[in-house]
Formats: structure tokens, C-alpha cells, sequence
């Protein structure tokens, strides 16, 4: 249909059905005409387009994303709308969740690093797209800044992961930088120290660099509190958790729900509990669980995270230096040297039942590992020797240790490493987004 | 391919089946297979539905269907030999991965979209999944353009509203294989 030239096409149309009758109807008719060519043509148009609509339905295109590594969910938001508030949806987060394996997060840093036997000149310079978290947190804040407050560069740490896959691992970098410590993890988001504001705390998603300024709690100096990070069935959402203990050495609690303003007291764990706050929380079976003494445990003390009581566990024996409770899958594993060659593990499957012995490693032990994490796709038990920072893998569907070569990268020595997995997670999820943009 | 014609005669004492695709074609298969069609299997649980009935799967081309049945049929026989034994499993499985990766293998972006539909149309959850994993590593490292020409996707952002979000994850635009 040739409309760049309705006159033409008029024109053929005439000479073919042989001369019209008056002059005016030829007007009126070639009008007509003019109008029917446009529809048509707006048909043809509207045809073309409704081919180019996406065939393959929603449910099939969520099964494809769910399976891609984020980067690639990331840049598969900006396909189409639709996909957008496909993958802005919290069952679609929830779902790649838990298809995501764990991995351990940490910090590097300068002063870290010099525990290594090489020079801190040789800690690689930084890359272009490097975001400090600072920077960003103080944007967010949308406070006026002229430049940015003085930061020590030697006093930045590069926020990093470690992946584990058997005998495998890989350090990746998530080019973002921070000044403080990473407090607590929890589903793909952290709470790290926010050194811009005396005592104050940042939860942040290293992945997607969204990041929220938590309110001021209780200040208290830091080797006389602990943080846990959980997530909320009942407020759908997630809690922080700060204990701690004042001068008199009464333990308080105080509990922030994320995304709102006001820190709540609730009752602390009874006076003379806790002698050491060094080891950091482990998140299980609906509650928080802190080993209270830095060696010869005979107890850990659990929150409830919905009913925010704290209740003493009974371990099924002393815990030493190292050894620990780990999250494992549904359960909270209690992991025991037992003998110079042997590491038991105990699990725990709710918080009014007893332990049970679940496994005993035999071969492959050695004194000084340290369990850190279970993988909770693949299970290896990932534990690290405290003399010389090694990893090693334990696999237990065949039954082996295996040591972990470093493939890429490196960990330093003294790095602490928590449990986290990379998501897309944010606290106000909820809802899956309208807006294109957030 | 043929298709008929690769029909084996049913086992003894084997009931078939009949599927008619979207041009008409008639597939005649043994039930044990067709009962891996979840949408076949719904079919015949409703009340009074006699096996002989031919199901029409209006959704489903003959080229699809024909390579469905000769998949799911390899993998029926492949369940059949794995049992209590590790090693029967373990090679079971190694087996049937080789025969997903061939499948993937010859098929053109067109045909494993096609394929996508046909098992997500017939419920059958893991030819759809080993699918959208196979869609999945053809597209991981590709450019966002690359993506929308595979899916045939217009691009329904306003340049504003892209250049807006994209600042925020710049980082995940390294490392894009080039078309």
C-alpha cells in the first residue's frame, strides 16, 4: 500500500474502476479512500508490533532469569518493562535467593594486608568504578557537602567474597570501599560500621548498592556488644539486634526493625552470662545464638527473633576454642573437635529439642580448623586453620576434606569472614516496585 | 525428521496413547511417556476420559512435539535403569545430561524458544528446566541489544528513564561478551 503518495494510488484506483461520476464525489470518494489506506495501514502497523511483543510468558521468562548470575539479572532489567517488574518482585528475589549459593564475605584492606609478608604498595590500586560506600551513604543523606570529610586512604578496606566450589575458590571484588567493619550479614545484605557518624550503622546490599542509615541505638564501646542480623517472618522484614553490656555488666538489648525510626529496649540475657562478644551471632532456627566465653562454652544463649526472648542452650559438650555453631540448611550445627583426628557435629533442630549427633569426620582433621560455613546448596562444610589461614572443604557425600587452593585472589590472615550470600534482596521488597526508576 | 514413521510399535501389553499437534499430525505414544506430559496426564485423570481419546494440543508444532516424545521417552528408559545402586544412578544421570545437552546443542535460538513454549504448555518440569538453563548460558554475558533480539523484545524504556537506572549498576555492564 503505497501511502507516501495517496494521491498517486487514488489516481490508480480511479483509472482502474473507470471514471467516477460527478467531480464532487470524486472528492468525497478519494476522501473516503485516503481514510480507508490510513486504517489499513495503521493494521499492518499495529500487526508488525504485536509481533515484536514478548512470546514467551511471564512464567517462562522468570524460570530462564532465575538461573542467570546477577550481573546478568541486573542488566536484564533494562530489556523491557516488563522484565523490569519482573525482577524488581520480591517472588523473583525470593526465588533466585534461594537458588544463590553462600559464599564468605570480607574486608581488605592496607593494614590488613600488611600481616602478609609483601609490601601494601602491592595491594592492587583502585579499580575506576569503585564506590565508596561514605561517598554514597552521604548522598542518600542529601546533606550538603562541600568536598568530602578528610578519609584516611590507608584506613579504607575493599569490601570482597570468597566463593568455595570443592577443591576451588575465587576472591571477586565488589568495588566498593568502606571505612568500618562488617557487623552482621543476613540474606545478601550487610551492617557495616558507619565511620561518618560516631556510633553509627549502615545496612547496605553490596550488590545492589542500596544502602540505608539505621538510627542511633545505644552507644557502647565495641568489645562489650555484638550485633545480630535476622530476618522476620511476622513483620515480613528484617531485625537488628544489638546486645550489649554496661559498666555495672548488665546485658541490654535493644532491637530496631529495619526501615523504621525507634530502637526498642527488650529484656537482656540474665547478669554474667556473656564474658566475650568476639564471636558473632549465628542466625538458625528462627532465633540468634552467641557462644557467651571465648573457650570452654557449656552453653550458647539464643534469641527467639519473633518472640525477642533469650533463652540458655545447654551444649552437648564444652565448647573450646576451635570450635563453633554453624548454620547448616534448616538447622543450627554445633561442630566439636573431639579428638586430635576427629570433628563431630551436632545439629539442633528447633529450639525446644535436643541435640543430636548428625556426623563425624574422620579423616582430614586437624586441630586448628575453624568451621565457618556450610554451603547451602551444595552442604561441604568450609572450615579455615587458624596458624596459616588455608581453607579447607569438607565434601559429605563422599566423605572427603579437601584442602582449597586459592585460585584468585587472596585472603589475608587476619580477615574475618562471615557467612553471606550475593541477592538482590532489599528491605522494602515487599511490594514489587511500579516506578521504572527507584 | 519423520515422525510417524519413528513410532516403534507399542510394547506388548503397552497402551498408546494418541497426541494430534497443531497441524493435525497424530503421534502415537506409549502411555508411560505420554504420562510425562503433565498436561496429557490432567487430561485423562478427569472422570470418563477414555484412553482412546486422541488429546489435541492446539499450542504444540509437530517438529516440537515430535522431539518432546523422543526425549521423554529417552529419559523414561533412563529412570527405568537407575535404582537403589549409586553407580546405575551416576550414570544414569550422566546419561541423561548428555542426551539434554545434545537436544540443546543442534537447536537454533528460534527452535529451543519453540521448545520452551511446548514444555511449559505440556508441564513438563525438567525438559523446562534443563531449556531455560540452556536460554540461560546463551544470553549470561550478552549485551541487553543481543537480549532483545533474541526474545524479539522492543525496548519500552524512554531514553531518560534507561540512562537514570543504568548509573546505578554501570558495574554490571563489564565484561559483556561484544555481539
Amino acid at each position: 500500500m503505497n501511502i507516501e503518495n495517496p494521491s498517486m494510488s487514488i489516481l490508480h484506483k480511479e483509472t482502474k474502476k473507470g471514471p467516477m461520476a460527478k467531480p464532487m464525489g470524486n472528492k468525497i470518494a478519494s476522501l473516503l479512500r485516503l481514510v480507508e489506506e490510513r486504517a489499513s495501514s495503521m493494521e499492518e502497523k499495529k500487526k508488525k508490533k504485536e509481533a515484536l511483543v514478548p512470546y514467551l510468558p511471564k512464567d517462562c521468562i522468570s524460570n530462564i532469569l532465575i538461573r542467570l548470575p546477577l550481573d546478568s539479572v541486573q542488566r536484564s532489567r533494562f530489556v523491557c518493562k516488563p522484565w523490569y517488574s519482573i525482577i524488581n518482585s520480591h517472588v523473583f528475589v525470593d526465588a533466585h535467593l534461594r537458588r544463590s549459593e553462600s559464599v564468605l564475605i570480607f574486608l581488605l584492606s592496607k593494614k590488613r594486608g600488611s600481616l602478609y609478608a609483601f609490601p601494601s604498595a602491592s595491594i592492587l590500586p583502585e579499580k575506576p568504578n569503585t564506590i565508596s560506600i561514605e561517598a554514597k551513604f552521604l548522598q542518600t543523606e542529601c546533606v550538603p557537602v562541600f568536598g568530602l570529610p578528610t578519609m584516611d586512604p590507608t584506613l579504607k578496606s575493599y569490601i570482597q567474597y570468597l566463593e568455595i566450589d570443592g577443591g576451588r575458590s575465587k576472591v571477586v571484588e565488589y568495588n566498593a570501599s568502606c571505612l568500618g567493619n562488617i557487623r552482621a550479614t543476613c540474606n545478601g545484605l550487610i551492617l557495616l560500621d558507619n565511620k561518618l557518624k560516631k556510633g553509627g550503622l549502615i545496612v547496605m546490599n553490596p550488590v545492589t548498592r542500596k544502602l540505608i542509615a539505621l538510627p542511633l541505638g545505644t552507644l557502647y564501646p565495641p568489645h562489650n556488644e555484638s550485633y545480630g542480623f535476622a530476618s522476620s517472618n511476622v513483620t515480613d522484614g528484617y531485625k537488628v539486634v544489638h546486645l550489649f553490656r554496661d559498666e555495672l555488666g548488665f546485658l541490654s538489648c535493644e532491637i530496631l526493625i529495619l526501615g523504621t525510626r525507634l530502637w526498642r529496649e527488650v529484656n537482656g540475657p540474665s547478669f554474667g552470662l556473656f564474658s566475650w562478644f568476639g564471636y558473632m551471632p549465628v542466625s538458625a532456627i528462627g532465633a540468634l545464638h552467641w557462644v557467651p566465653h571465648i573457650d570452654r562454652s557449656d552453653f550458647i544463649v539464643s534469641m527467639d527473633v519473633e518472640k525477642e526472648k533469650f533463652h540458655t542452650i545447654p551444649l552437648p559438650k564444652s565448647s573450646r576454642t576451635h570450635d563453633r555453631i554453624v548454620e547448616t540448611g534448616d538447622f543450627l550445627s554445633f561442630v566439636t573437635h573431639e579428638e586430635a583426628n576427629q570433628i563431630d557435629i551436632w545439629i539442633l533442630k528447633g529450639l525446644g529439642e535436643s541435640w543430636t549427633k548428625q556426623h563425624s569426620i574422620t579423616m582430614g582433621c586437624i586441630m586448628d580448623m575453624v568451621p565457618l560455613l556450610s554451603l547451602r546448596i551444595k552442604g561441604d562444610m568450609i572450615f579455615k586453620r587458624d596458624e596459616d589461614g588455608s581453607f579447607y572443604a569438607y565434601d559429605f557425600q563422599l566423605q572427603v576434606m579437601r584442602k582449597v587452593e586459592m585460585e584468585k585472589g587472596f585472603v589475608p590472615l587476619s580477615s574475618s569472614l562471615l557467612p553471606h550470600v550475593n541477592s538482590l534482596v532489599s528491605w522494602s521488597s515487599r511490594e514489587s516496585c511500579q516506578d521504572v526508576c527507584d | 525428521m519423520a515422525n510417524n514413521g519413528e513410532n516403534p510399535s507399542p510394547d506388548v501389553g503397552g497402551k498408546t496413547v494418541k497426541l494430534k499437534a497443531d497441524d493435525g499430525e497424530i503421534f502415537e505414544v506409549e502411555e508411560a511417556v505420554a504420562m510425562e506430559l503433565q498436561t496429557v496426564k490432567s487430561f485423562f485423570d478427569d472422570d470418563g476420559v477414555s484412553y482412546d481419546t486422541v488429546v489435541p494440543l492446539l499450542n504444540v508444532s509437530s517438529t516440537a512435539l515430535a522431539k518432546v516424545i523422543q526425549y521423554c521417552r529417552r529419559a523414561v528408559e533412563l529412570r527405568a535403569k537407575s535404582g537403589d545402586d549409586e553407580g546405575a544412578n551416576e550414570k544414569a544421570r550422566e546419561e541423561r545430561e548428555g542426551l539434554e545437552a545434545e537436544l540443546v546443542r543442534e537447536e537454533s535460538d528460534e527452535g529451543i524458544k519453540e521448545l520452551i513454549l511446548a514444555a511449559n504448555y505440556l508441564n513438563i518440569k525438567d525438559m523446562l528446566s534443563f531449556l531455560c538453563r540452556a536460554v540461560g548460558d546463551r544470553i549470561k554475558n550478552k549485551s541487553v541489544e543481543y537480549v532483545r533480539r533474541f526474545f524479539v523484545l522492543e525496548n519500552d524504556f524512554s531514553p531518560e528513564e534507561e540512562e537514570r537506572t543504568r548509573n546505578e549498576v554501570a558495574w554490571a555492564f563489564e565484561g559483556v561478551d561484544a555481539d
